[in-house]
């Protein structure tokens, strides 16, 4: 360690100290040699006095060769305690007489030899000196003196030398205690509070110290200067901070919603690809993409060219962001759906530099259904179509099951959609578990269930080689769905019809999907609670079916469709007091065709809303007609079957009021006929609509009744004009299987609830005279009259008005159509 | 040094007593040594005695019928004490000394010392001489050997009285110093 790795304090004490201590060893040393030297100088000059009177008078006694006063002479010495010896030579050199203190040693000196002068040994002084008789040198004498008293007092010297030293060094190690605490300690300190400082990164620490002078002045610059840093720093941290925290919360943002993402560079073409974006396609969090053809490849063939627009769309300014819904390949083969939002930098000019986003795959929300959570429809067709596409290549035949449940309508109806959503969910429940079983009997497939519809369900199911593998999966649903299941400790029943279709039937996700469905509805017409192949027979009825939904698409274009009217008779003047209108299509090749022929089909899509809607303004406007032309106090009145499809459309109300409008006929002369089933559709929507149309003084009849899954309360809660007894009872009136006691209860609750009836389907005169013996007013039939031409309507009414209907035997019209 | 002068003095007293029937011994090589050293102490006491003249040259008297004159004047003539210049002179007769500053009386003189101490008196010449009774006969520094060697004693009184200083050095080194004409004792 050197000197100036010591700390302030402990060097400022050393200077201090080694100063010190080499001041006082100075001035000791300068001392001790002073004292010596004068010592010296006044020893050899006491001596050389001493000499020079021992030599004056011992000069007689060489003078007279007195050796013996001589002798005495030097004895005087004795007298002298630091005289050691003394020696008083002739001219010749030889000794003359000599003294010595008793016991010294020391030897004597021959003048011959050395010249006049001191000469200090170890402990002593030799002093020689001539010695004169009048000028006049007669002999030499030689002193010699001990020095260690001397000495010994030098010692003293040198001790209290030492004393002063350590007195010196003391005092100064005391005062430079009090200095490097005045000094070095502030300083320490300072040196220690930066050292937090630096450590901690801390510049909230201040140093408190107390100090004058400079020391004082560089505490409070430092200070000064740790507080400018703070400031600094906090400036730097803050915007940091933010910086980081809203680079912290977006990456939390993209993690959390799983997000991948993406800048793209439009200058020099490469992207950047997060890990997470990797992951999201099966591929690993480090691989190395930069280029946007490792996006694009990816995207399903289908959907690249909208998303490439988009991205177009959005560079060129058209659009304020780029948002784009496609499938992407993943690594394991299948696809999955990515939204990917992301918006353009531009430069000054406009033109964009950069694009950034992100990539959420919404696979979830686009493939499962909400309520059942299992696969939607677009799932189920996507997969299909890999399907199609595989055993295309290899000899993997597998196929489509169509479910439908049975009346879930009125499931839905009587207990409330929780009630249907419960079922649905149950049912997918069950089918997935039909499914699991058959695939562990099937072998590793990729057999899917699907809610394809409201009630509906596809199920694809892979590996199937026969027939009969497909059957054995129906036959388990079928047994599975029969099983009762609970919805608020109410027990229910459900059962489903399917359809099968097997993948040799067709070629395209579409056409399976529709064939399995053919094939549901035949099971549907067969009985329903069961199964049926699409086979080619069925083909045939879907290529029929489809001929007649184009070429009905045309009669309505072309007016190949008739009204027919059908008279409705009142028992109580005998006399028509309206008509039901009924649509014949008067086919060019096929001649007139019945509606049950075409209504069905018509139903299946939007084309019953038109042909409604055309029936209904050619009833209005006919009848309007005939109005006018037969001015009566009761006039005619016309009803129009409205179907279910027609009834839930939020239009229907319109479309009357329109039809009534153009035709100018009373809203009093227009009843409209619904059957007991569309009015339990949308109940509240329903409901709705028929107050509308009644507020408009319009009559509402229910058709068929008796025959629907109706609870009576709905006669007290609709507001219906009239039941229309249907015709199933009447053509039973006279076997006696209990049907009179039908009708008459019928026409009993119709009375309770002030309700019209009509009486449909009679054919015979007894079944007229029952009716009539059961107060039943209005009838309908053929006895009376088959559905007729407009033409053919209005003679009859004519010739009717003036004789009564009934007032010859024979019946006018008897034969015809069914 | 009371003492040892007392021991010294009663021993110098034995050979005075020895010594005063003793016959002048004739002029030998040993002699000639002896007033060589003699002539050399002459010398010397004219360094360490004051007189009341300041006369630059000093005269060192001897007669002239002294056996050994030679070595007298070999030794002393020309020679410096102090300032003064040395001269000997010889004397044919005792009445002569008066004029001299030293002058010495040999062991054959001792028949006029008397008359001549009678005709110096009061005056300042130095009288060194030999014979035993010298100093009680009025004389100044009487010579005498003591182992061999020439030492002498000092009569103060008569130096007084011829009012000439004596170094108080060559009174130290005197074998005895009497005071007063008799035989009085120290300094």
């Amino acid at each position: 360690m050197r000197i100036r790795d010591f700390s302030i304090r402990v060097n400022l004490a050393l200077l201090i100290l080694s100063a010190s201590v080499l001041s006082v060893v100075l001035a000791s040393l300068g001392f001790a040699i002073y004292e010596r030297q004068s010592y010296r100088a006044s020893a050899v000059r006491e001596l050389t006095a001493l000499a020079d009177t021992l030599g004056a008078n011992t000069a007689a006694s060489l003078a007279f060769n007195d050796q013996g006063t001589a002798k005495q002479i030097l004895g005087a010495l004795a007298t002298e305690p630091h005289a050691l010896a003394a020696c008083l030579y002739d001219n010749q050199g030889h000794i003359f007489a000599e003294y010595h203190r008793s016991g010294d040693q020391s030897g004597r000196v021959l003048p011959a030899r050395h010249r006049d002068g001191s000469y200090f040994g170890r402990q002593t002084l030799t002093l020689l000196r001539g010695v004169f008789l009048n000028g006049e040198r007669t002999g030499s004498i030689v002193l010699v003196f001990d020095l260690s008293d001397f000495l010994s007092r030098l010692l003293d010297y040198a001790k209290i030398s030492l004393l002063v030293l350590f007195l010196s060094v003391l005092a100064t190690f005391l005062a430079s205690l009090h200095l490097a605490r005045s000094i070095g300690d502030p300083l320490a300190q300072l040196a220690a509070v930066a050292r937090r400082i630096s450590a901690n990164k801390d510049y909230s620490l201040r140093a408190k110290i107390r100090a004058g002078g400079e020391t004082g002045l560089l505490i409070a610059s430092f200070n000064e200067m740790v507080a400018r840093i703070e400031s600094g720093e906090k400036a730097l941290n803050d915007t940091l901070g933010s910086l980081v925290e809203s680079e912290e919360r977006y990456a939390l943002a993209a993690r959390g919603a799983k997000d991948g993402l993406w800048d793209w560079n439009l200058v020099t073409n490469e992207i950047y690809f997060s890990p997470r974006w990797n992951d999201m396609l099966g591929y690993l969090e480090s691989e190395s993409w930069s280029s946007p053809e490792d996006w694009f490849i990816r995207i399903h063939a289908d959907d690249r060219k909208r998303v490439l627009d988009a991205i177009t769309a959005h560079c060129s300014g058209k659009t304020p962001e780029f948002v784009s819904e496609y499938r992407m390949r993943h690594k394991s083969g299948g696809y999955i759906w990515m939204l990917s939002r992301g918006i353009a930098v531009r430069d000054a000019s406009g033109k964009a530099i950069r694009m950034a986003g992100s990539q959420t795959d919404i696979t979830e929300g686009k493939i499962a259904d909400p309520l059942t959570h299992i696969p939607n429809r677009l799932y189920f067709i996507d997969r299909l179509e890999s399907a199609i596409d595989i055993a295309r290549h290899e000899n993997a035949p597998f196929a489509v099951l169509f479910v439908d449940l049975d009346k879930f309508k009125i499931v839905n109806d009587s207990l409330g959609h929780a009630a249907g959503n419960e079922v649905l969910i149950d049912v997918a429940g069950r089918l997935r578990a039909c499914i699991r079983s058959s695939s562990r009997q099937n072998g590793p497939g990729q057999s899917v269930v699907a809610r394809v519809g409201g009630d509906e369900f596809a199920i694809l199911l892979s590996h199937i080689q026969h027939e009969k593998d497909a059957a054995v999966v129906a036959e388990r649903i079928i047994e599975r769905l029969s099983e009762p299941l609970y919805f608020e400790g109410r027990r229910m029943f459900v059962s489903a019809s399917i359809g099968i279709a097997l993948s040799s039937t067709g070629d395209t996700p579409e056409d399976l999907l529709r064939n399995a469905d053919t094939a549901m509805y035949h099971a549907k017409g067969n009985g329903k609670a069961r199964f049926e192949f699409f086979n080619d027979g069925l083909r045939e009825l879907v290529v029929t079916r489809f001929e007649t939904e184009t070429g009905l698409r045309k009669a309505i274009d072309e007016h190949q469709l008739v009204v027919y009217y059908q008279p409705i008779v009142s028992l109580r003047d005998d006399c028509i007091c309206g008509f039901e209108a009924l649509v014949r299509w008067n086919h060019p090749e096929r001649g007139l065709i019945l509606p049950d022929e075409f209504i069905p089909v018509s139903e299946e899509s939007d084309l019953i809303l038109l042909l409604g809607s055309w029936v209904l303004r050619e009833s209005c406007r006919q009848m309007a007609e005939w109005q006018k032309s037969f001015a009566s106090a009761s006039p005619l009145s016309v009803s129009v079957n409205v179907s279910f499809r027609q009834l839930s459309d939020p239009g229907l109300a319109k479309e009357v009021e329109l039809a009534l409008a153009e035709s100018g006929l009373n809203p009093k002369s227009l009843a409209l006929e619904l059957t007991e089933s569309s009015i339990m559709g949308d109940a509240e929507q329903t409901l709705a609509t028929l107050d509308r149309l009644k507020k408009m003084n319009i009559k509402l009849e229910i058709d068929d009744f008796g025959t629907g899954y109706s609870s009576l309360s709905y006669l007290q809660k609709l507001p219906f004009d009239t039941l229309k007894i249907d015709r199933s009872f009447i053509s039973e009136l006279s076997n006696g299987t209990g049907s009179l006691d039908i009708v008459k209860a019928i026409l009993e609750l119709a009375r309770s609830f002030r309700l019209g009836a009509i009486a449909e389907g009679i054919e015979t005169e007894e079944q007229l005279e029952s009716l009539r013996d059961l107060g039943c007013n209005y009838i309908q039939g053929y006895l009376f009259s088959k559905p007729v031409s407009a033409d053919e309507a209005e003679r009859l009414y004519r010739k009717t008005r003036e004789c009564g209907l009934f007032s010859s035997a024979s019946a006018p019209v008897t034969a015809g159509e069914q | 040094m009371r003492v040892r002068i007392s021991v010294r003095m009663a021993v110098l007293l034995c050979a005075v007593l020895l010594l005063s029937g003793v016959p002048r011994p004739a002029r030998t090589q040993s002699s000639a040594n002896e007033y060589q050293v003699k002539a050399a102490f002459l010398f010397h006491f004219a360094q360490f005695v004051e007189w009341p003249d300041g006369d630059p040259s000093l005269s060192v008297c001897i007669f002239s019928d002294e056996p050994y004159r030679q070595e007298f004047q070999s030794t002393i003539e020309g020679k410096l004490a102090g300032s003064r210049v040395l001269h000997v002179r010889l004397l044919s007769q005792p009445q002569d000394a008066q004029r001299c500053d030293i002058l010495f009386l040999s062991r054959d003189e001792a028949r006029r010392q008397a008359a001549v101490f009678k005709d110096l008196r009061g005056l300042p010449v130095l009288t060194v001489g030999e014979t035993g009774n010298f100093l009680s006969d009025g004389g100044m520094i009487r010579f005498h050997l003591e182992k061999g060697k020439i030492r002498f004693d000092i009569n103060l009184g008569a130096a007084d009285s011829a009012h000439l200083k004596i170094s108080s050095q060559l009174l130290l080194l005197a074998t005895s110093v009497t005071r007063g004409g008799g035989m009085n004792r120290g300094r």
